[in-house]
């Protein structure tokens, strides 16, 4: 359970181990076909050497499918043929020890095969594999159990079994390839055939490949530089000591130089080329270490450089604070920042603190609710504000200063979070000033509206006068160019007499419409006529003197009720001025069916003063004559004394005066004019 | 022998009635001058004579500056009366008034031939005459 698991965790090639259970597996079958065929090399790679026993051939097949099983078992069922195939091979190894201990036959050596190249040699137990190979194939079928077992301790006991077979194995083909004969006693090993020897090292050494990291095999798989030295040096040692005691047991077995010379010459021989290994893997060595040491340079570098970029930004930082706190000190703008939590005040520029005539001391770690500068709810609702759209922007509010003066201010705040903490910075910016200007421009609009409606006015009165002049003058001059030309033509006296006598009266509405003219213009000049206070009754009384003829000869009834408004105050000859024509004009356009009454009344509201003329008399039908009500020499009924210019003038007086006429009438039943004297 | 027309004149100024009717009398213009002093007066003489063709006038001078009934007035009333008449009426809109917005008011209205503008010389008036007559426009009937 552990190896696959291990296998497919560390994701290591399989093919090492695929390949060497694949290699034992055609060993063991190579040698069977040697056996079954008779065809002896194949048994023994190498003619007359000792022979790979039929049932060593059949253990090597068997271990390598095991070893194969070891490596891929992912279910029960292929764990148990693994168990099955090491079984088989650790029994056969078992059975064949035993046999040699206690020097019995069980009869499994030449069960499979006669083995007759034993039996020619007369050996005493032919077929039977060499202990060595029978102790080997126990202790790797031991092994095998060993190396997927939890327990680390049965790891590491499998890895040193794998060892010591490595080992015998070794020793074996090492016999082997310095030809040390059989008769030199070392017979437990030399029995061994090579390729069976080749085929343990390849077995015990991919086997201890599967738990690298234990015992010897960590040497060479490590990632230390120690591991890396140990790959390099290892190798090679072999092989030099493997060609030095070659070429040693040659030049002895030739006798070219005695045992003691040969010990000495072997030992020199190895210092040196002792030497040169070192100094190779040295240079390596050295390389590697330049390489780290770079390495190492490389990442100092990169260290330094971060600390610099980590330096950079730390004085980015400082500066943009510095910049910070200059711009709070410096701005205009009043800035302050408070705890969003707690409302208290963190932080406060000058330009603040002077609007609000406070000290900083006086002001951190204190809320605008207790120094009365805003009021709590307004905090809330500002908070509110902040917390549903993320700002406050141009808000008017009224900030109270440290005497509680009134400061209009517009507000605008945002958020701004520093160490997890929210805290609120807003902006103020005082209007107070822009306010009483504001104030200032309004009254002036107001006054401006009134001068307007003056102009207006005048304009209105100019425009009058134009028509007048363009109509009222020149018909009577067209009317003289016309005489003249006439008077030219004319050959008869009695004709020119004629004439002079409509020059005379051309002559008389020249002057008349002149001097009306020239009246209504002296209103016009005195807009500023010095107003006193007047009693309407004073007033009243002295234009009833003046008209007292025509009130006796109509027989008018004149009712006067002054007693919601006594008094008004107005350039005195225009109050006469517009009695007298609203009183003439009601007893001249009197009804001949009734008697005249005619009802004058005051009253006031406000600064307002309003005269009230009704009369009982014609009337007027405003549906044709409202336009030309009160325009010059507009007559409305067929009149002996209707000038058109009485109500012409009052109009004049009352406009100039900053006031109005208006009127209602009905035809047959009498008219009513109001005057409001001061329009405010 | 004078003009076989009829000349009306609507105006309250005296001096003006006087120098039109010895203008008309002195080239011989018309047949018969009628002369008002408002336009409420002529407006009476029309509805009077409404099917007397006989006595309805040819052309109309007219004052706009009126008491009473001026001449913007009378041409409201006339546009009333005048799907009644069965007679071609030629209006002249007579002023002294200088004043553009008359002059503009007057274009507005169809009823009216043309504007002219004080002193009426008698040469003016003739030319007038003879050029409706030219056109066709007077005797129809």
């Amino acid at each position: 359970m552990y190896i696959p698991a291990n296998h497919h965790n560390l994701q290591r090639p399989l093919t090492p181990f695929i390949g060497s259970a694949i290699f034992l597996i055609i060993l063991g079958i190579l040698s069977i076909i040697g056996w079954l065929l008779h065809v002896m090399p194949l048994t023994s790679v190498v003619n007359n050497y000792v022979t790979m026993k039929f049932n060593a051939a059949l253990c090597f097949m068997l271990a390598g499918i095991a070893f194969m099983l070891l490596i891929k078992y992912d279910t029960l069922f292929l764990k148990i043929l693994f168990y099955f195939f090491t079984a088989c091979f650790g029994i056969i190894g078992i059975v064949t020890l035993s046999q040699e201990a206690f020097t019995y036959s069980a009869g499994i050596d030449q069960f499979f095969v006669v083995d007759y190249n034993s039996i020619a040699l007369h050996s005493s137990s032919p077929g039977r594999m060499s202990p060595a190979t029978a102790f080997c194939f126990t202790t790797l079928a031991i092994s095998f159990l060993g190396i997927g077992s939890v327990s680390v301790a049965y790891r590491k006991t499998a890895q040193v079994i794998l060892h010591v077979i490595t080992f015998v194995a070794f020793i074996s083909i090492i016999g082997y390839l310095l030809k040390v004969p059989n008769a030199f006693k070392f017979v437990f090993f030399s029995s061994m055939a090579l390729n069976t020897a080749v085929g343990f090292l390849v077995i015990s050494v991919a086997a201890s490949g599967i738990n690298f990291n234990l015992g010897i095999t960590s040497l060479f798989t490590g990632v230390g530089i120690g591991n890396v030295v140990a790959r390099k040096l290892f190798p090679r040692m072999v092989i030099i000591l493997l060609l030095l005691g070659y070429i040693s047991i040659k030049i002895e077995r030739a006798h070219y130089v005695n045992d003691e010379l040969g010990v000495v010459l072997s030992t020199v021989s190895f210092i040196l080329i002792s030497l040169f290994l070192l100094w190779g893997t040295l240079n390596e060595m050295n390389a590697l270490e330049q390489k780290r040491t770079n390495a190492e340079n490389e990442i100092r570098l990169l260290n330094k450089n971060l600390e610099d970029k980590v330096l950079q930004r730390t004085n980015d930082l400082k500066q943009s604070n510095e910049r910070f706190i200059k711009i709070l000190n410096s701005s205009p703008t009043c800035i302050a920042i408070t705890n969003i939590q707690t409302g208290k005040y963190v932080d406060i520029n000058p330009a603040l603190l002077e609007m609000l005539c406070f000290t900083q001391d006086e002001v951190i770690g204190h809320t605008a609710a207790e120094l009365k500068i805003i009021s709590a709810e307004f905090r809330l609702y500002m908070v509110d504000c902040l917390k549903k759209q993320g700002y406050i922007k141009n808000e008017e509010t009224v900030l109270k200063d440290k005497y509680g003066n009134d400061k209009h201010c517009m507000l605008s705040a945002e958020i701004l979070e520093y160490n997890n903490e929210k805290f609120m910075m807003s902006f103020v910016h005082n209007i107070t000033e822009l306010k009483i200007i504001e104030n200032n421009l309004k009254e002036t609009k107001q006054n401006l509206e009134v001068l307007t409606d003056k102009l207006t006015n005048q304009n209105k009165q100019l425009l009058s006068f134009a028509h007048i002049i363009s109509h009222n003058l020149r018909s009577p001059v067209a009317n003289l160019n016309l005489l003249i030309h006439f008077y030219k033509e004319s050959t008869s006296n009695e004709d020119r007499n004629d004439l002079w006598g409509n020059f005379d009266t051309v002559v008389d509405h020249l002057n008349i419409t002149l001097d009306e003219l020239l009246e209504t213009l002296k209103i016009q000049e005195d807009v500023e006529k010095e107003r006193e206070t007047l009693s309407f009754e004073t007033i009243f009384n002295s234009v009833n003197e003046t008209l007292v003829g025509q009130i006796r000869e109509s027989g008018a009834i004149i009712k006067t009720d002054f007693s919601k408004c006594g008094q008004v105050t107005y350039p005195k000859i225009y109050l006469e001025s517009i009695l007298l024509n609203l009183i003439s004009n009601a007893i001249k356009y009197r009804s001949p069916d009734r008697v005249p009454e005619i009802m004058l009344e005051t009253s006031e509201i406000g600064r307002e003063v309003t005269l009230t003329v009704q009369d009982n008399g014609l009337g007027i039908d405003l549906v044709r004559h409202a336009k030309n009500m009160f325009g010059m020499r507009k007559t409305f009924h067929r009149h002996a004394e209707a000038k058109g210019l009485g109500l012409f003038i009052t109009k004049t007086q009352i406009e100039a005066m900053g006031g109005e006429i208006s009127v209602e009438s009905k035809v047959g039943e009498g008219t009513k004019f109001k005057v409001v004297f001061n329009r405010k | 022998m004078s003009k076989p027309f009829i000349l009306c004149f609507i105006d309250d100024d005296e001096i003006y009635q006087y120098t039109v009717t010895r203008s008309v009398n002195k080239h011989q213009l018309a047949k018969k001058i009628l002369i008002f002093p408002d336009g409420e007066q002529a407006m009476w003489f029309l509805m009077d004579n409404i099917a007397d063709n006989d006595n309805l006038p040819d052309v109309i001078f007219l004052d706009i500056n009126m008491p009473i009934m001026d001449g913007w007035q009378f041409i409201d009333e006339y546009v009333k009366l005048k799907p009644r008449i069965n007679k071609q009426i030629t209006i002249y809109m007579i002023t002294s008034s200088v004043d553009p917005v008359d002059y503009e008011h007057a274009k507005k209205i169809s009823e009216i031939s043309d504007y002219l503008i004080k002193p009426i010389k008698p040469d003016m008036l003739k030319d007038i005459i003879e050029a409706l007559e030219k056109e066709g426009k007077l005797g129809a009937n």
